[in-house]
């Protein structure tokens, strides 16, 4: 039970990361020059929905060894939401501009609670699969 | 050294209507014996075990475990010596839940004082002797109640105390296994520990040293056959053992 | 075995209501770390801000009082021109220590991405405001320079500045401090005259005439410091009477902020206490009612032998495990929102906002984790206090007793 809500709960998290950038917390509008933070929100937009499909995935199965692969996909997948606007590709450098502001903080603290909620889910299952160990 | 007591009395009212379920009881439990105390349902049985083993204040009476009386004792102190002393296997289904089995036997240790390096030898040793050493790594919910009635039984007794209290020690269990019980609780008496068993399984009462039968919360004295292989005592007489607690009467 | 190695077990394996527990303990350490750090970084960027403020009072043409306050608030880049003839009637005034002239300029776009920025010019003879937060404040300094940035300005990759359509060097970029002068760029009036006479040909207004030697006529506001003892609401009301002019007094503006904070940080504190109580109530009823449904547990665990203390310890434990793990969680939970999102907070909020640094930041958590502690621990003590006076009747079955 306990899963399926972490499992939910990630596959929220992914739909965010991948419209967010485009709708809640937009990046700075496409001018005459394709920005960063462009880019960024599309490589979003796709790990984003990558991180959904594999949180739908884990609401679903019922293996646990599975799960715990699932989940620390998940990890990595938070991982990138970190790392794209932070260090791979960026946002604009102006200080002031909304991507900077709240754009990128968005995706980091997204990401890095995607992550969190990973780990969490990979406990769960570790400690499922140490009650079945004792059970007959 | 043994449990005695003299004059239990405890009385509860129900309904308006107060009814004694001890009523005047005095028994002992005596080192290296099997004391059998049989009766129906109802008949004060359980309550006595309660309050031999300080779980339950008598209204009168009082009962002196190797010399201590309790009533002169705190709560703290009761439990700590119960603890020590005293290992007991309840009626009901008594296995902490989230523990597996072998730390619900071990965990008695705690409480008894026992040092864990010898713990788990014993703890293998009694588990193969009650037949439940494949259930040592599982949690109790799994468990049948017969085997948790062993469990229990392994935990009172791997807790290594001088006197062991049983409640119905064979309830839930088929004959194989309520006579694996008993051999258990026979060798226990042979090296010396007290042992008292309630009960109105015949098998028990059969394999008692000492027996009484209760009903109504008073407590007669029954003699039982005690010629079994390693006994060298005559059986003493009851009445005699129970006019030295009170003393002076005779 | 150990207390807490029991505990541990339990909460793991056991069914101990852990989990709501815990989930209230983040909430509630979430809650006092984020508030806690809210209201230091807005007083302290109150602080700041009285630090900033150099002047006692500014005269703004007629009609601009608010924008001034944007200038130092929100960063709303301001633009305005009056004469700048009244300057030497200001100067001689009595009360009137110190007069500066400054300008304010709004950039339309600074070379990447559309945010316009404040320039703001200041005369160097005369100035009081600005030099003193230039000259102790720098971070990194060339000798010759035309432009000091504020802390948030990004450059170009070559370390310039442009401005309507001319390059300029960066010579400083100022300490943090949390207004907006973070995001201003400041020159001195020479520059200035440059960057006027560009606007204005990109369509700009300020001031009347030829672009040469525009800030020798028209300037933006003067910068006024008061005489010891002077009393600045007598000076503001003979200013008035000149007509086409208003005042901003900074002790009316460093009252308005107070004001706000005054009420952020009650509404923090009304909220905080709030979260405690239903945080503390409902694990206490959690607590008792588990305390009440485990019952069988504690005589069992009475009948092997635990004291009563024993028992209390057990719960006690449970439940300052749980809640410690709450605590760590909701405090880092926190600090994921609060610290990535400062700027944005500063920004929606219009006030001063300055956060906290290492030091605090630790200390605050600490106190999060002692008050969610100590929450955790008097229901605890309750429930255990409960429990552990479970009668043994509990072990009898039904009818026997």
């Amino acid at each position: 039970m306990k899963n399926k809500l972490t499992a939910a709960v990630i596959v929220i998290l992914g739909l965010l990361v991948a419209i967010g950038p485009k709708t809640i917390f937009p990046v700075c509008p496409a001018g005459e020059m394709k920005m960063r933070c462009f880019t960024t929100a599309n490589a979003e937009l796709a790990v984003g929905i990558i991180g959904a499909v594999i949180g739908i995935a884990l609401f679903v199965i019922k293996d646990k060894k599975l799960g715990i692969m699932l989940s620390a996909a998940e990890a990595v997948i938070g991982l990138f939401v970190v790392l794209i606007p932070a260090v791979i590709i960026g946002v604009c450098g102006n200080a002031m501009m909304h991507c900077v502001t709240v754009t990128r903080p968005a995706l980091i603290v997204i990401g890095i609670i995607l992550v969190i909620v990973s780990l969490i889910n990979i406990l769960l299952f570790l400690r499922d699969i140490s009650i079945e160990k004792k059970t007959r | 050294m043994a449990i005695e007591s003299g004059n239990l009395v405890k009385q509860y009212t129900r309904r308006n209507r107060t009814f004694r379920a001890v009523d005047d009881v005095s028994i002992s439990i005596p080192e290296g014996k099997i004391v059998v105390v049989s009766g129906s349902s109802g008949s004060g049985k359980s309550t006595l075990l309660n309050i031999l083993s300080g779980m339950i204040r008598p209204d009168e009476g009082n009962v002196l475990i190797e010399g201590k009386d309790l009533a002169g004792l705190s709560v703290r102190e009761r439990d700590m010596l119960r603890g020590k002393k005293i290992g007991i296997v309840p009626q009901v289904q008594s296995l902490i839940g989230g523990l597996t089995v072998r730390e619900n036997i071990v965990l008695q240790g705690t409480f008894s004082g026992k040092k864990s390096e010898s713990s788990s030898d014993d703890v293998r040793i009694y588990a193969e002797l009650l037949g439940i050493e494949e259930l040592l790594d599982v949690f109790p919910n799994s468990l049948s109640g017969g085997e948790m009635k062993r469990v229990a039984v392994a935990r009172a007794i791997t807790g290594d105390h001088e006197y062991i209290f049983a409640d119905e020690p064979t309830g839930e269990l088929d004959p194989e296994n309520a006579g694996k019980i008993m051999d258990v609780l026979r060798s226990q008496a042979d090296s010396g520990k007290g042992v008292l068993l309630i009960t109105h399984d015949e098998l028990v009462e059969s394999r008692a040293d000492i027996l009484y039968s209760m009903a109504g919360g008073k407590v007669t004295p029954v003699m039982t056959n005690t010629g079994d292989v390693g006994d060298s005592h005559p059986p003493l007489p009851l009445k005699s053992q129970n006019d030295l607690l009170k003393g002076e009467h005779l | 075995m150990k207390i807490r190695e029991v505990a541990i077990k339990k909460i793991i394996y056991g069914s101990t209501g852990a989990f709501v527990v815990l989930a209230f303990a983040l909430l509630l350490s979430f809650t006092f770390f984020a508030g806690r750090i809210l209201e230091s970084s807005l007083s302290d960027g109150a602080d700041k801000l009285r630090e900033r403020l150099g002047a006692d009072m500014a005269v703004v043409p007629k009609g601009s009082e608010d924008s001034y306050q944007g200038i130092i608030l929100s960063g709303e880049p301001v633009e305005c021109s009056m004469d700048r003839s009244i300057e030497n009637n200001l100067k001689g005034m009595d009360g009137v220590e110190k007069v500066t002239p400054v300008i304010y300029l709004a950039s339309l776009n600074a070379s990447c991405c559309s945010v316009p920025i404040q320039i703001i010019g200041y005369d160097p003879e005369t100035d009081f405001v600005t030099s003193p937060w230039i000259s102790d404040e720098y971070t990194t300094g060339e000798a010759d320079g035309d432009m000091v940035v504020g802390y948030n300005i990004a450059l170009d990759v070559e370390g310039t500045l442009t401005f309507f359509g001319r390059t300029y060097t960066v010579k400083a970029r100022l300490n943090k401090t949390g207004t907006a002068m973070d995001k201003s760029v400041y020159v001195t009036f020479d520059v200035m005259d440059i960057l006027l006479a560009d606007a204005r040909e990109k369509g700009v207004e300020f001031g009347e005439g030829s672009s040469e030697g525009l800030s020798d006529r028209y300037v933006s506001a003067f910068l006024i410091r008061t005489e010891e003892g002077a009393d600045p609401d007598l000076i503001a009301g003979r200013i008035l009477r000149y007509g086409n002019v208003g005042v901003v007094q900074s002790k009316n503006m460093i009252s308005s902020v107070t004001g706000g904070i005054g009420f952020i940080s009650k509404i923090i504190r009304i909220i905080t206490i709030s979260v405690i109580a239903i945080v503390v109530l409902v694990t206490a009823i959690l607590s008792m009612f588990r305390a009440q449904t485990r019952r069988k547990e504690w005589a069992v665990l009475r009948m092997m032998g635990a004291s009563q203390s024993w028992i209390l310890r057990l719960i006690l434990t449970e439940n300052l495990l749980v809640s410690f793990a709450g605590a760590i969680f909701g405090i880092l939970l926190a600090a994921l929102v609060i610290f990535p999102f400062s700027r944005f907070i500063a920004e929606q909020i219009e006030l001063p906002y300055y956060g906290p640094g290492g030091l605090k930041v630790v200390l605050i958590a600490l106190a999060a984790l002692a008050v969610t502690l100590v929450a955790g621990a008097i229901p605890a003590i309750f429930a255990g206090t409960k429990a552990a006076g479970t009668d043994c009747y509990v072990l009898m079955r039904d009818g026997e007793n």
